[in-house]
């Protein structure tokens, strides 16, 4: 892999609560390379949308943040200044819900044009030169006039084309997006996503997309990390991960989903018994072994990771258990 | 043979603000639904936002009037049913259950509620009931003194679906049932309905935008756009052969587990759907990458609720040529 353009080592993100500290995410490291797609995947409360918070710097007040270290493109993002300097405009970010990330009050126009003039600068007649230019690029028509609309004036799918109009207004190198389209209708998702994909061809943009989408994650991702527990159970390529499942946690994740032409209608969907673990406190051992069909006594003790190339699991059991 | 379901007809107008000096629109969320449903099937309706799904599923719980049209149940019309008749036959499960049980109440007393509310059985009858459906869906004895907030996402969903089986009714009406839950957790309400259907022979309408769950679970599936049935068929014949180009364009954009396969170009434009102002001729026709100059100005035949179909004017022109 050539140098990553984001590194991320041993991110924790803790949050205090009344019964004790919650452990959302645990330790993760991962890296995203110059132009390419990572997904993180996983069910609620697996500690993904924390992640992606933890590296944009908009955790919850309650949210404490601790990393071995956050880089990106070799500068540390730990520093609140190299952050506040990179933030919204090397890196940015889109989130599930357009009506709630943008204002309601402001005209679209006004809001990207402030998003430009904060982040780059310029005069204002710049700004909205760029940003029209952006509206075309993410596909919507008769720009200049859109930019003088509300955003209740626009649909859920126009609204997330302006939301990446808007993030992609600095030419960032990195966009992170939180489930950008499981508020949309299928057909509006697949549009949005192929928009994506060609934007991330022509800017050479790299994208983290945080998904709980197993299907989505296999039709755009060049690597996939999957989450459990506030941890990385597996990573590896999109092949690797959909044809190859090393874990037993990602293994019956994708049994659960149906398939068409892969499960027969009607039959019995895959399940996984018992539920997540607490993640208040200290987890010992594998944090899925009690839900976990092939589980062994000495998954209660620490476990290895194991690799075969980019492929990555955690867990006793080396491939197909 | 008779139907335990049956709409005719059904059309469902709303008045909308405009906002305060401009006259009220009217936003037809449903016209002309003609659907069919024996006893023990599972019905399956899919589409967009907008398409009219849950206008269908509210006025088929009974709880919206049509502004034309009936339901039939078993042949008669709902709208004549005593409330009491109908909530004993006809019971919903929603999508969130978060906000579709009561937070003060316990787990017992929800699911005993449509009991009380019929005057069935003693109280201990009742509990015993209570008990006897939650151990059908798989919820411990000890959850009946629980309340809705210790629960998970997906055993209350357990309890929604208890709670609507406890009238031990003929039909269930299930609105985006598993669309709030992850993916383990839908594989496990998914089987639960496909074994209570089996075991009770429960009749359910299957409301979804997930069209892999759809394929999976339903025996038909009537695909709805802008208030219109625009398909109408057995599930095989509809997924495996779809012939409306907005039935396509719905498989096309399902983003099944694939990789290296990438995002589809499904060819429909940026157009968005509107129910305040639908089209003339087709309503699908200034998305559709397969419309012609008719489109425009011919609106197609409504889809033959007995032999199914697609209401499009290429299969009607298809059936005229093979005519």
């Amino acid at each position: 892999m050539n140098k990553p353009l984001l590194s991320v080592r041993d991110l924790r993100v803790d949050l205090n609560t009344r019964s004790g500290v919650l452990h959302a995410v645990r330790g993760i490291s991962f890296d995203v390379a110059p132009g390419e797609t990572l997904c993180i995947v996983g069910e609620s409360g697996c500690g993904k949308s924390m992640t992606s918070l933890a590296l944009m710097d908009l955790l919850p007040r309650v949210a404490r943040r601790s990393a071995g270290g956050i880089t990106f493109d070799g500068q540390d993002l730990t520093r609140r200044r190299i952050a506040g300097r990179l933030r919204g405009r090397r890196m940015a970010m889109i989130f599930q819900e357009p009506m709630t990330a943008l204002n309601p009050a402001f005209t679209i126009g006004d809001q990207m044009v402030e998003a430009y003039l904060y982040h780059v600068g310029g005069t204002r007649a710049q700004a909205v030169e760029r940003a029209a230019q952006m509206l075309e690029k993410v596909g919507i028509g008769s720009a200049r006039s859109r930019l003088s609309q509300y955003p209740h004036q626009l649909s859920g799918g126009l609204r997330q084309r302006v939301m990446i109009a808007m993030a992609l207004i600095t030419d960032p190198e990195l966009l992170i997006a939180d489930e950008p389209t499981t508020a949309l209708d299928v057909t509006i998702q697949a549009q949005i996503l192929r928009l994506l994909k060609d934007l991330q061809k022509e800017l050479g943009l790299a994208i983290i997309l945080i998904t709980h989408d197993l299907g989505l994650v296999s039709r755009i991702a060049e690597r996939v990390v999957v989450m459990y527990a506030g941890a990385i159970v597996e990573e590896g390529s999109a092949a690797e991960i959909f044809d190859r499942p090393a874990h037993p946690y990602t293994r019956a994740l994708i049994d659960c989903i149906p398939q068409p032409g892969r499960t027969e209608r009607g039959a019995h969907l895959g399940t996984i018994a018992g539920v997540v673990p607490s993640l208040i406190g200290p987890q010992e051992g594998c944090a899925f072994r009690d839900r976990c069909p092939v589980a062994q006594p000495r998954c209660a003790s620490d476990i290895p990771t194991q690799q075969a190339g980019s492929h990555r699991w955690v867990c006793i059991h080396g491939g197909r258990a | 043979m008779s139907y335990l379901l049956e709409t005719r007809g059904l059309t469902r107008r709303f008045q909308v603000s405009q906002g305060m000096f401009r006259p009220k629109a009217t936003l037809h969320a449903l016209n002309g639904v003609d659907l069919r449903l024996r006893k023990g099937e599972v019905l399956g309706i899919v589409g967009e936002s907008g398409c009219g799904k849950s206008t269908l599923a509210k006025i088929l719980l009974n709880l919206l009037a049509p502004s034309e049209g009936t339901v039939l149940l078993d042949g008669k019309d709902i709208r004549a049913l005593g409330r009491m008749e109908f909530t004993r036959r006809v019971q919903p499960v929603f999508q969130d259950p978060f906000s579709s049980l009561n937070p003060r109440k316990t787990i017992a007393d929800i699911v005993t509620m449509p009991l009380r509310v019929h005057g069935i059985g003693t109280d201990a009858e009742r509990r015993k009931r209570a008990a006897g459906i939650m151990d059908m869906v798989g919820l411990p004895a000890r959850f009946a003194e629980r309340y809705p907030k210790e629960l998970s996402g997906g055993q209350r969903q357990r309890v929604a679906i208890a709670r609507a089986l406890v009238m031990n009714p003929d039909l269930i009406i299930c609105d985006e049932p598993t669309s709030a839950l992850d993916a383990s957790v839908q594989s496990q309400i998914l089987n639960l309905l496909m074994d209570l259907k089996r075991d009770l022979g429960l009749t359910y309408v299957f409301i979804s935008h997930n069209l892999s769950v759809v394929e999976h679970l339903v025996d038909q599936v009537a695909v709805m756009y802008l208030g219109r049935v625009v398909e109408l068929g057995m599930t095989a014949q509809v997924f495996d052969a779809p012939q409306h180009p907005y039935t396509r364009a719905l498989l096309d954009s399902a983003l099944t587990v694939a990789p290296g396969q990438g995002v589809p170009d499904i060819g429909l434009g940026t157009a968005f759907p509107n129910p305040l102002a639908i089209p003339p001729g087709c309503p699908f026709q200034p998305r559709c990458p397969r419309a012609f100059d008719l489109c425009a100005q011919v609106r197609p035949q409504p889809v033959d609720v007995a032999a199914g179909g697609a209401a499009c004017l290429l299969t009607e022109e298809a059936l005229r040529g093979a005519a």
